[in-house]
């Protein structure tokens, strides 16, 4: 019930209907669809006022269209809005509401419509990508055939023996960690510790953002040899001044020992 | 270093809570960083019951008040009432008097009474009359709130928000862990915690996380941290505050010791910074029209800034 001051300003009505539909249950994520107000009078009135639309904070609004038809049998009153989901799960839409004043009884009311519960579901593939994926994989039958036949024809000439590659380059971590040790030995210090750790991160890829845990959650199987290393230089890098000689030593350990 | 430890404590919660791991770490922080804790989630997520249980895990005093729209302040700090026995005014200390004090739903009430619990939080005395009564020590205050019923309700402004020293998110369980809660809850009601440390090991704790050491480098890391929040974005209107810098830096120490270290690393302080930050910025309308999420929008800032 709205207070007297408030009721004033109301419009006298009888509200014979007031609802809120969708037409789509399960619109799909970036598909525009629409709420439908629909608000039925008894009376004749040439405009609605005082009424408050849901609030849509699930959706993006994208438009609204607004229509008040008088008849000689009441009024109608239909609001359009169209919106999207731009995410799939389930979207809460609560009710519109409309104050008047009752006709029957001249009292102020506020009524208010059904709530929704929709479900945005994620979105289709078209029909287009169903045809492109198609057409890949057709193209890729007729490759591997034709890959298939000319193996088969270079099988069958005489074989010619092939230069030998170049070998690989020698890979760089036993380098990098020997350029770590050397740093630490060098300078078995704070500064020491963190050069040596700046090189065993580079060695491994660290990236500028990237912390222990990322690394070694990148190494642990790869290089599972290297974790003690890098918990070893962390500790030296941060540890306080009371524990770092400590800490150094287990550093140099490590490396020593992930050299072997 | 005392026997107890405060990985027991997370042990005992975690008799009672399942999963809840973020927010169970969020309240053990809190209490060795010596701040306020502010759980933001649903409700029915064991957000009182975490509170709750931490008390009992600490045998300390724990006070509950309910925030409601037609709360007094006096409700919460007490009032002086006047005895007809003695004739003379004697003063009713509120329940603000306890080791551990869960503000439910804090943004239910008006601001004069959010005031009042602030100022007690900030200040850890309350003065009542003429008189000044201090605070039990250790105090930790943690509030609630539920980001959906939001009709009827008064915003905490940013300067009070800014009193909290971290913000937990608490989330909706996973299927198992939901599961688990089933099965545990069918038998009985809450499995009750025992008391596994007291207000003295709390005390000796915090001393050993102040102790913890911050290298020089990840002082200017904290503080390139907060800096990022502060330059121009779309998302953002205002950056941190440097309550932020300090707050950071003692949930990092905190984090170190639950951790068993008496150093912190990288990892410390990037776990902890959305905590101490999310609560501190100041978003912009058009995160919400653009549906981004602050969480994603900390996390972007955050690793945008290179570790030491």
């Amino acid at each position: 019930m709205l207070a007297p001051a408030d009721a004033q300003s109301l419009q006298r009505v009888t509200v014979t209907s007031f609802t809120l539909s969708s037409d789509a249950q399960t619109p799909r994520v970036g598909v525009a669809f629409h709420l439908i107000i629909t608000l039925r009078l008894r009376e004749r009135v040439s405009d609605v006022r005082n009424l408050q639309l849901p609030l849509l904070a699930q959706l993006e609004l994208l438009g609204d269209a607004r229509s008040t038809t008088a008849a000689r049998n009441g009024t109608l009153y239909r609001e359009v809005i169209t919106v999207a989901g731009h995410r799939a799960g389930s979207v809460t839409i609560p009710s519109a509401t409309f104050d008047a004043v009752d006709a029957r009884d001249g009292k102020a009311k506020e009524y208010a419509t059904n709530g929704l519960a929709l479900r945005v579901v994620a979105p289709a593939v078209p029909a287009s990508l169903w045809m492109f994926l198609a057409w890949v994989l057709v193209s890729l039958g007729v490759a591997t055939l034709v890959l298939g036949a000319m193996l088969v024809a270079l099988a069958r000439r005489p074989k010619v023996v092939a230069p030998q590659p170049d070998p690989q380059p020698a890979p760089q971590r036993p380098k990098s960690l020997a350029q770590a040790l050397a740093l630490l030995e060098q300078d078995p210090g704070r500064s020491g510790a963190l050069r040596a750790r700046e090189v065993v991160r580079r060695m491994v890829e660290a990236r500028d953002g990237e912390t222990l845990a990322d690394v070694v959650d990148r190494v642990r199987h790869r290089h599972p040899e290297l974790l003690e290393v890098l918990c070893a230089l962390e500790s030296a890098a941060f540890t306080h001044d009371g524990d770092l000689r400590a800490a150094i030593a287990r550093a140099l350990d490590a490396l020593r020992q992930a050299q072997r | 270093m005392n026997g107890k430890r405060p990985g027991d404590i997370v042990h005992a919660l975690h008799q009672t809570i399942v999963g809840q791991t973020a927010v169970v770490e969020a309240l053990l922080l809190g209490l060795l960083a010596d701040g306020h804790v502010l759980l933001e989630g649903p409700p029915g997520l064991a957000k009182t019951l975490a509170c709750r249980s931490l008390a009992t895990a600490l045998e300390g005093e724990f006070r509950r008040v309910q925030f409601t729209p037609d709360l007094l302040p006096s409700d919460i700090v007490g009032t002086r009432i006047f005895d007809q026995r003695e004739s003379r005014f004697t003063t009713m200390l509120g329940p603000i008097f306890a080791n551990v004090v869960l503000a439910d739903e804090i943004n239910r009430a008006p601001a004069k009474v959010q005031s009042a619990l602030l100022e007690g939080m900030q200040e850890r005395q309350v003065t009542i009359g003429l008189q000044s009564f201090p605070l039990p020590d250790p105090f930790i205050v943690m509030a609630t709130m539920n980001p959906f019923d939001t009709d009827g309700t008064y915003q905490l402004p940013l300067a009070q928000m800014d009193r909290f020293l971290l913000r937990a998110a608490v989330e909706y369980p996973s299927k198992e862990e939901e599961l688990t809660i089933l099965e545990r809850f069918a038998v009985e009601n809450t499995q009750p915690v025992h008391a596994v440390a007291g207000m003295q090991d709390v005390l000796a704790w915090r001393a050993e996380a102040r102790a913890v050491h911050l290298e020089e480098n990840l002082k200017r890391y904290i503080v390139e941290l907060v800096a990022v929040t502060r330059e121009p974005h779309d998302l953002i209107d205002h950056g941190a505050s440097p309550r932020a810098t300090l707050a950071i830096a003692n949930l990092a120490r905190a984090k170190a010791l639950l951790a068993g270290r008496d150093y912190a690393i990288p990892d410390d302080v990037r776990a902890v910074a959305p905590l101490a930050l999310h609560h501190r910025i100041d978003f912009s309308y058009r995160l919400a029209t653009q549906g981004a999420r602050p969480e994603a929008v900390i996390q972007g800032l955050i690793a945008g800034v290179p570790t030491p």
